[in-house]
């Protein structure tokens, strides 16, 4: 008799919640601001397990600064950042995207998403003059890492001056736990001067139509996830990345020389690959690795289309501290 | 003396009934329209009623019809709803081709009732203004067609924007919740 | 008696030669045919379009000008202006600052009801895209910029390397072909049918128009996808509204001929 009764009211609740769920719509979910962060940081994993009404608010600036150490560019930007800011949202999540246009800029510019399954991936409905702000709403449908850029004509420009960046979709059920996880998106520069030329560098149109940059970078400049700014992790820990590559020509051939990738999420979807050594990252799209930082050292991220690395500033650093573990990795004896 | 008086408070009164509109009111615009009966009118006497506006043109063919539906649609529900309030106004964009004559069998082929339609026309440089006034883009193409935005404006009784809602949605929810604030 | 008729001619005279004073600094753009970004009509016509001669103003218009043209329609003064007819920052770059120190650089600011008003006060109008792309589409010697080495590198450097501060008075604008200065790379202008700039889905190539969408639309692509800065000047008329300002948005001003 009491086992029939514990499964009536398993029932009965699951109906309950069943058609407390099916009438919601974007009103009646939790209002909360996205949290955001700027790369490499990522924001905290999403602990919820219901959709939620997410406002995510983004200026784009149009800024001069530093391209590489004594080479400037005018770059435009997601709130004065290349690339933007990672924003994280849960799947089922109403995402109310309001757009603004600081009053000092000389274009109009706009967003599209590409976890938004609708027009433009919003581009279509956020063209904003300087000094306007733009807003629409989008369902997140699918998970997966997606990049987003602007779309204002012409597009390739607003790519190719630093206008993208990443959102990630968790799945319902989440993610699983990591120790630490990092956000990197890599993009190439068309200027006008040659690499590492000190100065003010404008954008060369010639060069981008021709796919030839100067500079490939990681997170919008050369250096930036070196020295002081490497990014740490510590021995034993689950690190994960989330790496996107916006182009806006190039392929890339992601390694860190040193780790094998326990997991790779291809093109940032559903689909995960394992015992990975270089992962390809389509222009405009994205992946996630995960691996464990298993011996100390300074490992290299690169793109293994080697020149890259080495002549155009495509290289970052990740730095692991801690004990050593001879099994796994030993220097033996010279002769 | 008094007389005096008499014309500096005419004068007070016009000038407040002039100014009377909110800052963001499409009836601050100056301008003349001609309806489907030829009576001449001031852009402001459209006020005092809520305006569900549209600006097409009778030659067009492919989706101004399905916009002209659609505030049908609308205007069913607001008989429904028992909206006292609500007008429908439509005003061409291809002045040169609409004339009062055309605009009137337009009325008529169209079947819109008087009491709650109307159909204008101004000059090419008042379409103009009051295109741009109410967010709608339009061009004139070679073959004498116009690529125009597909949008239905509601004005509340001020003439303030109230919505845009695209032209081709057939999905009424917000704009009846939004005419049943208007009314 | 004698002196009170001199004082009335020179007053005519004073007030004409302020209606007259647009008048003065314009050029002739003689007839002829341009390029421009996005096809009109179908795949077989001509993808040149034919522009009547028309005058131009030589320089944007000032914020001297502008002034003068506020000083005799006062409704146009900064704190007259309805929303409906100019945002919140008409004007703005007024404030607190010596006009003088200004006056001979582009007034910006204003929406496109005060620049039509501005323009149809002297008996201008604003130009149509087509007029102004035809005198923007002139080199410095040529009237088509494109046989021009670097033409369109350098309009590029202009409009995206440098910044909104670095808008330059009139005494330092380049002139092209027609001598009209800066129309590249100073401020964006008004045109009179910037709404006409209907771009449906931007991300594709040149942004297409679908038939099921628009009354009478045509299938338009951009003729040459390579020229950016004509792809940057209709982005940004496509975001404009009429009564919007911008810190990098002026205007100048036609007039008909014959």
């Amino acid at each position: 008799m009491r086992y029939s009764y514990k499964c009536l009211n398993v029932y009965f609740l699951s109906f309950f919640f069943f058609f407390c769920f099916l009438g919601l719509n974007a009103k009646d979910l939790p209002k909360i601001d996205a949290i955001t962060t700027f790369a490499p940081e990522a924001p905290p994993p999403i602990k919820r397990n219901f959709p939620a009404y997410v406002v995510v608010k983004f200026e784009t600036i149009e800024l001069t600064k530093e391209l590489d150490d004594g080479v400037k560019y005018h770059f435009w930007t997601f709130d004065g950042a290349v690339p933007g800011k990672l924003v994280r949202v849960r799947q089922g999540d109403i995402i109310e995207f309001s757009l603004h246009n600081n009053k000092n800029s000389k274009m109009p510019h706009n967003i599209d998403i590409h976890a938004v399954s609708g027009p433009g991936g919003g581009a279509a409905v956020s063209n904003t003059s300087p000094g306007r702000t733009s807003v629409f709403t989008f369902k997140a449908l699918n998970p997966g890492v997606y990049i987003y850029h602007c779309a204002t004509p012409p597009v390739p420009l607003h790519i190719a001056n630093g206008m993208y960046g990443l959102l990630v979709v968790e799945p319902y059920k989440g993610l699983s736990k990591v120790d630490r996880e990092y956000y990197l998106v890599q993009s190439e520069f068309y200027t006008d001067n040659a690499y590492g030329k000190k100065g003010l560098h404008g954008f060369s149109q010639e060069k981008a139509l021709m796919e030839f940059p100067e500079y490939v970078v990681f997170n919008g400049r050369v250096g930036s996830t070196v020295d002081t700014r490497a990014l740490v992790a510590n021995v034993g820990e689950k690190v994960r990345m989330f790496v996107g590559n916006i182009g806006p020509n190039l392929v890339s051939s992601f390694h860190i020389i040193g780790i094998v990738f326990d997991k790779v999420y291809v093109e940032g979807g559903s689909l995960c690959n394992k015992d990975v050594q270089t992962t390809v990252i389509p222009a405009g799209g994205a992946v996630m690795i995960e691996f464990e930082a298993k011996v100390p050292g300074n490992f290299v991220l690169v793109d293994h289309s080697i020149f890259r690395a080495f002549n155009k500033g495509c290289v970052g650093i990740l730095k692991v501290i801690g004990q050593e573990n001879k099994e796994i990795f030993s220097e033996k004896a010279k002769f | 003396m008094l007389g005096k008086v008499l014309i500096y408070f005419f004068i007070l009164f016009f000038s407040l009934s002039v100014y009377a509109f909110p800052t963001n009111s499409i009836y601050n615009l100056d301008l003349k329209l001609v309806d489907k009966s030829g009576k001449v009118l001031n852009l402001h006497d459209l006020s005092g009623k809520v305006q569900i506006l549209s600006m097409i043109y009778t030659n067009c063919k492919t989706i101004c019809p399905i916009i002209i539906a659609n505030m049908k649609a609308i205007e069913r529900i607001v008989l429904l709803e028992k909206f006292k309030n609500i007008n429908f106004s439509l005003i061409s964009l291809d002045p040169d081709r609409d004339s009062v004559d055309i605009l009137s069998k337009f009325f008529n082929d169209k079947k819109m009732d008087s009491s709650r339609w109307n159909l204008y026309k101004t000059s090419k440089e008042d379409t103009l203004k009051l295109a741009l006034t109410l967010g709608i883009k339009y061009k004139k193409e070679k073959n004498n067609e116009y690529t125009h935005s597909n949008l239905i404006i509601i004005l509340d009784k001020q003439g303030v924007i109230k919505m845009h809602h695209q032209g081709l949605d057939k999905n009424f929810d917000h704009v009846i919740k939004l005419l049943s604030q208007l009314d | 008696m004698f002196n009170f008729y001199i004082l009335i001619f020179l007053f005519f005279n004073l007030f004409f030669s302020y209606v007259k004073a647009s008048d003065k600094d314009m050029v002739l753009i003689t007839s002829g045919e341009y390029t421009p970004l996005f096809k009109y009509g179908d795949v077989s016509d001509s993808s040149k379009v034919y522009v009547k001669s028309f005058m131009i103003n030589k320089y944007p218009i000032t914020n001297l000008q502008f002034k003068h043209f506020i000083l005799n329609n006062p409704k146009w003064d900064l704190d007259k202006v309805g929303y409906i007819f100019a945002d919140k920052n008409y004007l703005s770059h007024w404030e607190n600052v010596d006009l003088d120190s200004i006056s001979n650089y582009p007034v910006v600011n204003v929406s496109w009801f005060a620049a039509d008003a501005y323009c149809s006060y002297y008996g201008l109008r604003l130009p149509t895209i087509d007029e102004w792309e035809y005198v923007a589409s002139a080199g410095i010697n040529n009237p088509n910029g494109r046989d021009e080495a670097n033409y369109l590198q350098d309009i590029l450097d202009w409009y995206i390397n440098s910044q909104v501060s670095k808008i330059v008075c009139i005494n330092s604008m380049t002139k092209n072909y027609w001598n009209v200065f800066g129309i590249h790379g100073v401020v964006w202008e008004w045109v009179s049918d910037f709404n006409s700039v209907i771009l449906l889905n931007t991300d594709a190539e040149g942004g297409g128009l679908e038939e099921l969408l628009y009354c009478g639309a045509t299938a338009t692509n951009a003729i040459d996808p390579a020229d950016y800065v004509a792809f940057m000047r209709f982005a940004f008329r496509n975001a404009l509204e009429a009564n919007y300002t911008s810190s990098s948005l002026g205007f100048r001003c036609v007039k008909n001929v014959g």
